[in-house]
C-alpha cells in the first residue's frame, strides 16, 4: 500500500504533506486541525527507557566485573560512543470469540435392578466369588453435548524489522516487552527521532497478519472480532568502548535493563593460567606414574619373581605409554589452544559466554603429536607382531 | 481524489457548533465537548451521544474519564429443550453493556467491568459534564456480536448453551465517559469501586 505524496486541506484547499507521526495534524495554511484516515497509518507507542545515568553506570560496572573479561576493564575501558536505537514491533491485540461445540465426558454407572438383590445376598452369605455367574456392569463413559462461549483476547508481538543484522535475540526481547507492556505510552515519531535512531518497519504488516494471526486461528469456530495493530518501539542502547587496542560494542535493552548483544575482549591471563594449570597437572601425572613404575617393590624382589613380573611390567609400560601418548599431546594442545585461540566474550541473555572469534591456530606441537602417534603405532604393531610370532 | 473515493483528510471541527473536536494523538474517536457528541472517524458524518457517568459521592478527588461504548439492545432467546428454558427463566437480564473504547494491550482487564456494570444498571446514572476524555479507538461495528457473545457467556453460567439460539438486536449506542479514581497505587472505577489491575490505562499515557 502506498501513501499519497500530498493531500489537500478540506477547509482551505492548501497542500499538506501526509502525516508521519500522528493521524492528527494541522493545516499549515489555515491552522485548522485535521484527521488523516489513510489505512496504512498505524498508531505508535513506545516503552520508555528505565535506566538513568546512575543505573547505566552500575550496569556497565556489573558487566565488567565478569570473570571472563580483563580485571582492569572497569578502570581502563573508555566509552567512545553511546547510541540509542528504537526497534519497531507490531503489537496486534484484539478480541476473538465464538461458541465452541465441545463434548463433555461423563462416567455413568448403570444400576442393574438385580444390584439390590445382590447386595442383600452379599450381606447374608458374604460377597459372591468370581465366576459364580452374576454379571457386573462396568461404568460407561458417555460423551454429552457441551458448548463453550469464548470471548477472549489475543495478543501477538512480532518484530517489524529484520533483527538478524543487529544480532539481537528476538525471543528474549519479546519476552521482556510483554512483561512491560503496561508501561507503553503513545509517542510521536518526531519525539523518538530526537532521542535516538528509529528503525523502519520494513516487514509488511500483511505478512504478519497472515502468518501470525490467521494461522493461529482455530478453524471455523473462533472468529477474530476486532484487531488493533500498533507499532511499539523498544529502545536499545549500544555502547562502544575502547580497551587497549580492542574496540568493542555492547547492547543493552533499556526496558528490563539486560545486556542483549555484543562482544567483550576475553581475559588472556585466565586462559594462560588455565593452560599453565593443565600443563602442570600433566607433568605431575607423568612424574607420579613414572615414579610408581620405576620404584615398585618387584624390582628389588628375588630373580624368579622379577622374571615373572617382567612380562607384566612390559605390558604395564606399554599401556602407560599409550595413555601418555594420547593424554600428553592432547593436554599440551589444549593448553596451547587456551593461550593462543582468539577468544572473546559474547553477551547473551543468560550472561557472558566465551566463544572462539576465529579459527584456532595450529599448535607447534602438531609435528610432535604426529611423530608420537606414528611412534606408538609402530611400537604397538611391533609388539603385536612379536607376541603373535612367539 | 475521484468522486467515489473517501477523503483522506477530515476537518476536526464539530459540524454543529464549529468547535474543535478533542481526542488524543492516537484517537480514532473525537468528541465535541460543547455539543456532547462523539464521532468515529470511519463514519465521520454520524455522531453518537456523549454521556458522562456520574461518579459515586463515595469517591473523592479528580476523576479520569475513560471512554466506553454503551450498547443497549434486545436479546431474544430461542431454547429448544424445556429443561433449559426453565434454567434460564430466573436469570436476571443484563442491562446496557459497556465495552472499553480505548486501547489497552491487555483487553481482558475490562471484561470484568462489562459484566459487573451490566448486572447493576440501576447504579449507573448520568451527569452533565464537559471533562476531557481519554483517546478512544474501538470501532463500534463489532459491538453487537460482542454483546451477543457476552449474553451467551452469561447464560452459560446457568446452563450449557448447546442448542440455544440468541439474537441481539442493538437499539441504542452511546459513547460513555466512565469516571475512574486513583486510590493509592491503583485505579478503581467511580461507580462500583472495582479495583483495576496495574496497566489498565496503559496506552493512554496514564500510569497506573
Amino acid at each position: 500500500m502506498t501513501s499519497p505524496r500530498a493531500l489537500n486541506c478540506p477547509l482551505c484547499g492548501g497542500t499538506v504533506s501526509p502525516p508521519l507521526s500522528s493521524r492528527r495534524m494541522e493545516c499549515r495554511y489555515c491552522g485548522k486541525p485535521l484527521f488523516y484516515r489513510g489505512e496504512e497509518f498505524l498508531p505508535r507507542y513506545f516503552l520508555a527507557s528505565k535506566l538513568d545515568e546512575a543505573a547505566l553506570h552500575q550496569a556497565c560496572r556489573a558487566l565488567f566485573k565478569s570473570h571472563y573479561v580483563p580485571q582492569d576493564m572497569a578502570r581502563r575501558a573508555l566509552l567512545l560512543q553511546k547510541r540509542r536505537t528504537y526497534i519497531p514491533f507490531y503489537l496486534l491485540t484484539g478480541k476473538r470469540g465464538g461458541v465452541i461445540a465441545a463434548g463433555r465426558e461423563r462416567v455413568v454407572e448403570r444400576h442393574n435392578p438385580l444390584d439390590r438383590i445382590e447386595a442383600s445376598l452379599a450381606v447374608e452369605h458374604g460377597p459372591m466369588q468370581a465366576g459364580q455367574g452374576w454379571r457386573l456392569e462396568k461404568p460407561e463413559i458417555v460423551t454429552e453435548e457441551d458448548s463453550r462461549v469464548v470471548l477472549g483476547d489475543f495478543q501477538y508481538l512480532y518484530p517489524a524489522c529484520t533483527l538478524e543484522n543487529l544480532d539481537v535475540p528476538d525471543l528474549d526481547l519479546r519476552e521482556t516487552i510483554l512483561e512491560h507492556l503496561s508501561d507503553a505510552s503513545p509517542v510521536y515519531l518526531v519525539d523518538l527521532v530526537r532521542s535516538g535512531d528509529v528503525l523502519d518497519a520494513d516487514i509488511p504488516l500483511e505478512r504478519i497478519v497472515e502468518k501470525g494471526v490467521a494461522s493461529n486461528q482455530r478453524t471455523g469456530e473462533l472468529a477474530v472480532l476486532e484487531m488493533q495493530t500498533v507499532l511499539l518501539y523498544v529502545p536499545l542502547l549500544t555502547l562502544t568502548f575502547r580497551y587497549g587496542r580492542h574496540v568493542f560494542s555492547v547492547t543493552l535493552e533499556e526496558v528490563g535493563g539486560a545486556w542483549v548483544a555484543g562482544h567483550l575482549p576475553f581475559r588472556r591471563d585466565l586462559a594462560f593460567m588455565l593452560g599453565l594449570g593443565l600443563v602442570s597437572l600433566l607433568g605431575f601425572f607423568v612424574g607420579r606414574l613414572g615414579n610408581a613404575l620405576f620404584t615398585y617393590p618387584w624390582l628389588a624382589g628375588p630373580a624368579a619373581t622379577r622374571e615373572m613380573d617382567l612380562k607384566f611390567m612390559e605390558l604395564l609400560f606399554l599401556t602407560a605409554g599409550l595413555v601418555m601418548a594420547v593424554i600428553v599431546p592432547a593436554g599440551l594442545s589444549a593448553a596451547w589452544a587456551l593461550v593462543r585461540a582468539p577468544y572473546r566474550v559474547r553477551l547473551v541473555r543468560g550472561g557472558p559466554r566465551v566463544e572462539a572469534a576465529g579459527p584456532i591456530p595450529q599448535s607447534p606441537l602438531a609435528p610432535l603429536n604426529a611423530f608420537l602417534k606414528w611412534f606408538f603405532k609402530a611400537f604397538f604393531d611391533l609388539y603385536v607382531q612379536r607376541e603373535s610370532g612367539s | 481524489m475521484t468522486a467515489g473515493e473517501k477523503p483522506l483528510l477530515l476537518p476536526l471541527t464539530c459540524k454543529t457548533c464549529g468547535q474543535e473536536l478533542s481526542g488524543g494523538a492516537e484517537a480514532f474517536i473525537y468528541v465535541c465537548l460543547g455539543c456532547g457528541e462523539a464521532t468515529h472517524m470511519s463514519v465521520p458524518d454520524y455522531a453518537y451521544r456523549l454521556l458522562y457517568v456520574r461518579p459515586s459521592p463515595a469517591f473523592k478527588g479528580t476523576a479520569i474519564f475513560a471512554p466506553f461504548w454503551r450498547i443497549v439492545g434486545r436479546a431474544t432467546l430461542t431454547v429448544e429443550a424445556d429443561k433449559k428454558r426453565s434454567a434460564y427463566q430466573h436469570v436476571r437480564p443484563l442491562g446496557p453493556l459497556f465495552f472499553a473504547a480505548f486501547w489497552n494491550p491487555k483487553a481482558v482487564y475490562y471484561d470484568n467491568l462489562t459484566l459487573r456494570f451490566a448486572q447493576c444498571p440501576e447504579k449507573i446514572e448520568f451527569d452533565k459534564r464537559s471533562d476531557p476524555v481519554l483517546a478512544g479507538i474501538r470501532d463500534p461495528k463489532v459491538l453487537p456480536e460482542m454483546a451477543r457473545l457476552t449474553w451467551l457467556a452469561y447464560l452459560d453460567r446457568f446452563s450449557d448453551v448447546t442448542g440455544v439460539d440468541l439474537q441481539f438486536q442493538p437499539e441504542r449506542l452511546d459513547y460513555c465517559a466512565v469516571p475512574f479514581f486513583k486510590q493509592g497505587s491503583f485505579y478503581s472505577d467511580g461507580v462500583l469501586g472495582i479495583q483495576l489491575p496495574p496497566g489498565f490505562f496503559a496506552g493512554s499515557g496514564l500510569k497506573s
